[in-house]
C-alpha cells in the first residue's frame, strides 16, 4: 500500500503546473463543503414521523417502501429541495440480484426516483466493493437501476476521492478515510440489504457503513466490532433502509449460490441505525445482544436496540 | 516499374498494426473485444508459432502464412505487422524531420552474432525452455514496451481527466488504479526502449538484422525468395539515394547489390530511385545456380547449430534433474489455463497482453520467479489483487496458448492453488478480535468461520473445494506476513463443486409469519 501510495503522489507531483493547480482547487471546493460530523442537514428537528421503527412485510421491495415512507411522512421529510442526496446501497459482491449479496436494484431504482420526486437536486449512488468494482456496479444490477432512475452512479476505487476525518470518542477506531460525497452531501440514506456474516453474525446498516471507507483492513486488524460502532457515532445516515426481501441466510456475506437465499420479504425503515440494525437481527432470528457491534452501539448510546422501548409501526401487505 | 505505391501501402498497413496493438494493449474499458486481439495478433511469429505447436490447431498458424509471404517477397513481416519494427521506424522519421543524422552506411553482414543468436535460441528453445526468446522476441519486447511504459501513462492522463470532469461534477470518467509491484520488469523495459530509440536514431534496423531472432529466421527464408529487389544495373546511376534512404543499410551501392537477408521489405529505396532502378524481380532462376555455391553464412549457421547442440545437450540433465526437485512452495501461481508450470513457463513469451487485459490487475509481471527460462512472465500476485472467480479474460487474449482458452464453466472448478491458513498469525488468535475477511471473500467458501473461544469463529479451509483464487490472501489484514496464502499447484487440478446445502452449525432461517418484535 505505501508503495503504491508513494508511486501514485509520485506520478502526481510529476504532472506538476497546470494539473496540480486544478487537483489543488478542487481540494479546496470540496473542503468548503464539508459539514460538521453529525451536523445532520437533511433532518430538520420538527419533522421527525411518530414513528421510531416501520417494519413491513409480505410485499415486493417498492411497495413495501412506499408503505414504509408513507408513516414517517413521506421522502419529503427526509429531503428537501436542491439537497444533494447520497444513496449507499450495499454493491460489494459480483453476484446477480437473485444471490442476495447485494441490495435490491429494484428498491435502489425506486429510492432514487423517490429522491428526485421530492426535490433533490442530484442522487449519488457508489460502493466501495469487495470484488471488482465495475463487474459488481454492473452484475449487481444496479448499475442499470440507477441509470435507469437518472441517478448518478460514482466509482469508489480511487483513494483521492477519500478524506481523513478524525472520529471522536471512537475506542479503536481514531481516524479513518471517508469518500468526499459522504461528507459533502445534504442527506444520507443507507439502504444496506440483511445477509449473515461470518465473523459479525449479520450485516446490516452499520455494517454497510464499511463501504464509505476507504481502508476496511485496519478495521479488521484493529477489533472490527468495536470499529463498526466507533464509526456509527461518526456520521448516521438521515434514513436506514434495511432490504430484508432476498435474505441471505448461510455463506455469507458473499454466499455461494441461490440456496443460500431465503424469500423473507421484509422491509426495515428508521432514523436510528441501531434500532434498524436490532430489528434486522430479530427477523434473521438472533437476539440484537448476540450481535457484538449491535450491542456496543447501544451501550455507547448511538441509538437503541432495545425494541420494546420503541413505537414501532408494523405493516402486513 | 512503378512500385512506390508499396511504401505507401506497407506504411498503412503497419500504422493499422501499430496503433491496434498498442490499443489492445492499453484498453482498461473492455472496449476491445477478444476476437479484434485474436485477428490482430493472429500473424506476430513467435506466440502463433507456440500456440501452433501447443495446440496444433490450424487456425492459429498465422506463422505459415508470414512463411509464404517471406517466401514470396522477402520480411515483409518486419515493416508491417511486427510492432517494433513499426516502433523503430516512428523513431526513425521523426530523426528524419528535426536533424540530419548521418544515413546509415552499408556494412557486411553480422552473420556470426545473428546466426549464433538465433542458433542458441532454437537450441534452447528444443529443451522446452524459452529464454532469449523471453528477451529478444521483437513482439514481446514491443508489448513489455506498450504495458508496463505506455499503459501507465494512458492511466495517468485518464485519471487527470477523471478528475478535472469531476470538478465539474461528472463522472463519466473512471479513475484506474496505477500499481507497481515489481520495478525490474518496467525498468527493464525502459531500458530497452531507450535502447532501441538510440539505434533506431543511428544505426537504422540495426536491431532487427543483429539481434531479433525473428528478423534473422526469415532473412534465411528471404535467401530464397521467388521475387527479391535488386537494383536495374542499367538503370542505375550509382547516385547512392537508395542506399542513404535504407534504414537497413542493406545496399551496396558499389557493387550495386542488395542483401536481401537483411532487407525489412520497407520499399523506402523505391521511392527514393529517381530513375526506378531499384525493385522487386523475378529470382527464382537465378536461386537455384547460386544455390550451388557453398554459403558462408549458411554454414556459419549449421556450425554454431552444431557446437550449440552438443553444449545443451550436456546441460540439459542438468536442468532436467532440477527442475523434478524445486520445492513446491516456492513456485508462483500461475493463471488459470496455463495447465502447469512447466507448460506455462515454456509457452509464455512474456509480452505482458494479459497483464494489460486482466481486469482485477491479479496478473503482475516477475522478474526471475520463475527462472531463467521465465524471466518477466507473469504470476498471480494476491498482494495486488485476486482472481475475479467469474472471468476468463486472460486465457482468451493470450496469443501463445501459454494460457489455454478455458470456459467459466470449467474454471469455477479449476485449482491452481490451495489456501494455506497459518493460525498463530491469525486476529482471531493474536488479538481475540473478530475478523473474518478471508472468509467474507471466498468464492466457494472454502474458507469458512468456525467456533473458537467464545462467540469468536476461526477461520478453516477446505482444500478440496478451494480454486486458489486468493480473495483470502488478498483480503487478510495482518501485517506484514498474511494468516492465509495460497500454495501454487505446480500441475493445475480439479476442485470439487461447493457443497450445495450446509450442514451443521447455523441454524436453518425461516421466515416466520408475524414480525419477531
Amino acid at each position: 500500500m505505501d508503495r503504491r501510495n508513494f508511486f501514485k503522489k509520485s506520478i502526481l507531483a510529476g504532472v506538476a503546473a497546470g494539473a496540480a493547480m486544478t487537483l489543488g482547487n478542487f481540494s479546496k471546493v470540496v473542503a468548503g463543503k464539508i459539514p460538521p460530523p453529525n451536523s445532520n442537514p437533511g433532518s430538520n428537528p420538527g419533522s421527525q414521523g411518530p414513528y421510531d421503527l416501520v417494519a413491513v412485510k409480505d410485499g415486493e421491495p417498492v411497495q413495501m417502501f412506499d408503505k414504509a415512507i408513507e408513516s414517517l411522512g413521506g421522502m419529503k421529510n427526509f429531503v428537501k429541495k436542491n439537497q444533494t442526496v447520497v444513496v449507499k446501497p450495499n454493491i460489494g459482491w459480483d453476484t446477480s440480484p437473485e444471490r442476495g449479496a447485494n441490495t435490491n436494484p429494484d428498491l435502489i431504482r425506486h429510492i432514487i426516483q423517490q429522491c428526485y420526486s421530492a426535490g433533490a437536486k442530484t442522487v449519488y449512488v457508489f460502493d466501495n466493493t469487495c470484488d471488482n468494482w465495475s463487474k459488481c456496479y454492473e452484475n449487481s444490477g444496479i448499475q442499470k437501476a440507477v441509470r435507469d432512475a437518472g441517478g448518478k452512479l460514482v466509482p469508489a476505487n480511487s483513494e483521492c476521492n477519500y478524506q481523513q476525518v478524525e472520529i471522536k470518542n471512537g475506542k479503536k477506531l481514531k481516524q479513518t478515510k471517508v469518500h468526499e460525497l459522504i461528507l459533502s452531501s445534504d442527506v444520507f440514506i443507507n439502504v444496506p440489504v440483511l445477509k449473515c456474516h461470518g465473523s459479525t453474525v449479520i450485516t446490516a446498516a452499520m455494517k454497510n457503513h464499511m463501504g464509505i471507507v476507504w481502508d476496511r483492513g485496519y478495521w479488521h486488524r484493529n477489533d472490527l466490532n468495536q470499529c463498526i460502532a466507533d464509526f456509527a457515532a461518526y456520521r448516521k445516515p438521515d434514513l436506514n433502509v434495511i432490504d430484508a426481501y432476498r435474505v441471505m441466510t448461510k455463506r455469507g456475506p458473499r454466499g455461494v449460490s441461490e440456496d443460500d437465499v431465503v424469500l423473507m420479504k421484509s422491509l426495515l425503515l428508521s432514523r436510528d441505525i441501531v434500532a434498524a440494525d436490532a430489528a434486522a437481527a430479530k427477523l434473521f432470528g438472533t437476539e440484537p445482544e448476540k450481535v457484538t457491534y449491535i450491542k456496543l452501539a447501544h451501550d455507547a448510546g448511538l441509538g437503541s436496540m432495545d425494541l420494546t422501548k420503541l413505537s414501532i409501526n408494523r405493516i402486513k401487505m | 516499374m512503378q512500385l512506390i505505391f508499396l511504401k505507401k501501402i506497407r506504411v498503412v498497413v503497419s500504422l493499422i498494426f501499430f496503433i491496434f496493438t498498442i490499443f489492445i494493449f492499453v484498453d482498461f474499458t473492455g472496449l476491445v473485444t477478444t476476437r479484434l486481439i485474436r485477428a490482430i495478433l493472429y500473424l506476430q511469429f513467435i506466440p502463433s508459432f507456440l500456440k501452433f505447436i501447443t495446440t496444433l490447431f490450424i487456425a492459429s498458424a498465422g506463422f505459415l502464412c508470414i512463411l509464404l509471404l517471406t517466401s514470396f517477397f522477402g520480411r515483409v513481416y518486419c515493416s508491417t505487422v511486427c510492432p517494433l519494427g513499426t516502433l523503430q521506424d516512428i523513431f526513425i522519421w521523426v530523426s528524419k524531420k528535426f536533424r540530419s543524422i548521418k544515413r546509415v552506411k552499408f556494412t557486411k553482414p553480422n552473420n556470426l552474432v545473428r546466426y549464433t543468436i538465433l542458433g542458441i535460441l532454437v537450441l534452447i528453445f528444443c529443451i522446452s525452455s524459452l529464454f532469449l526468446v523471453n528477451l529478444l522476441d521483437p513482439y514481446s519486447l514491443a508489448g513489455k514496451i506498450f504495458s508496463e511504459l505506455l499503459r501507465p501513462l494512458v492511466y495517468l492522463g485518464n485519471n487527470i481527466l477523471s478528475r478535472i470532469l469531476q470538478m465539474f461534477d461528472s463522472y463519466a470518467v473512471y479513475s484506474v488504479p496505477i500499481k507497481v509491484f515489481s520495478w525490474p520488469p518496467v525498468l527493464f523495459s525502459l531500458a530497452f526502449m531507450v535502447l532501441i530509440v538510440f539505434l533506431a536514431v543511428y544505426k537504422g534496423r540495426w536491431y532487427c538484422n543483429n539481434l531479433c531472432p525473428v528478423g534473422t529466421l526469415l532473412g534465411i527464408f528471404s535467401r530464397f525468395s521467388v521475387f527479391k529487389i535488386k537494383m536495374d544495373e542499367n538503370a542505375c546511376t550509382s547516385c547512392g539515394l537508395c542506399a542513404k534512404e535504407c534504414k537497413a543499410g542493406c545496399i551496396d551501392i558499389k557493387e550495386k547489390e542488395v542483401d536481401f537477408s537483411r532487407c525489412v521489405a520497407c520499399f523506402d529505396c523505391f521511392k527514393a530511385c529517381p530513375e526506378e532502378g531499384i525493385g522487386y524481380k523475378y529470382q527464382l532462376r537465378k536461386r537455384i545456380i547460386s544455390d550451388k555455391e557453398p554459403d558462408p553464412s549458411r554454414r556459419d549457421f549449421f556450425k554454431t547449430t552444431l557446437l550449440g547442440t552438443a553444449a545443451i545437450l550436456s546441460s540439459k540433465t542438468l536442468l532436467g534433474g532440477k527442475k523434478e526437485q524445486q520445492p513446491v512452495s516456492a513456485v508462483p501461481v500461475t493463471p488459470p489455463g496455463s495447465v502447469s508450470i512447466w507448460h506455462y513457463t515454456s509457452k509464455c513469451t512474456a509480452c505482458h497482453l494479459c497483464v494489460s487485459a486482466c481486469p482485477t490487475k491479479v496478473l503482475q509481471p516477475t522478474l526471475m520467479e520463475f527462472g531463467w527460462n521465465g524471466m518477466f512472465q507473469p504470476k498471480m500476485n494476491y498482494h495486488a489483487e485476486y482472481c475475479n472467480f467469474e472471468c476468463v479474460k486472460c486465457s482468451e487474449v493470450c496469443p501463445t496458448g501459454a494460457i489455454l482458452p478455458i470456459t467459466k464453466e470449467q474454471k469455477s472448478t479449476l485449482q491452481i492453488g490451495t489456501s494455506k491458513f497459518i493460525k498463530n498469525l491469525c486476529i482471531v488468535v493474536t488479538k481475540h478480535t473478530a475478523c473474518g475477511a478471508c472468509s467474507e471473500h471466498c468464492p466457494t467458501k472454502a474458507v469458512e468461520m468456525v467456533p473458537y473461544l467464545g462467540d469468536l469463529l476461526i477461520p478453516r479451509v477446505d482444500e478440496k473445494i478451494c480454486v486458489g483464487c486468493g480473495a483470502c490472501e488478498y483480503a487478510c489484514p495482518v501485517k506484514p506476513d498474511k494468516a492465509i496464502y495460497v500454495e501454487a499447484n505446480p500441475y493445475h487440478r480439479k476442485a470439487l463443486k461447493p457443497k450445495k446445502k450446509v450442514e451443521g452449525t447455523k441454524k436453518v432461517i425461516k421466515p416466520t409469519d408475524d414480525f419477531p418484535f
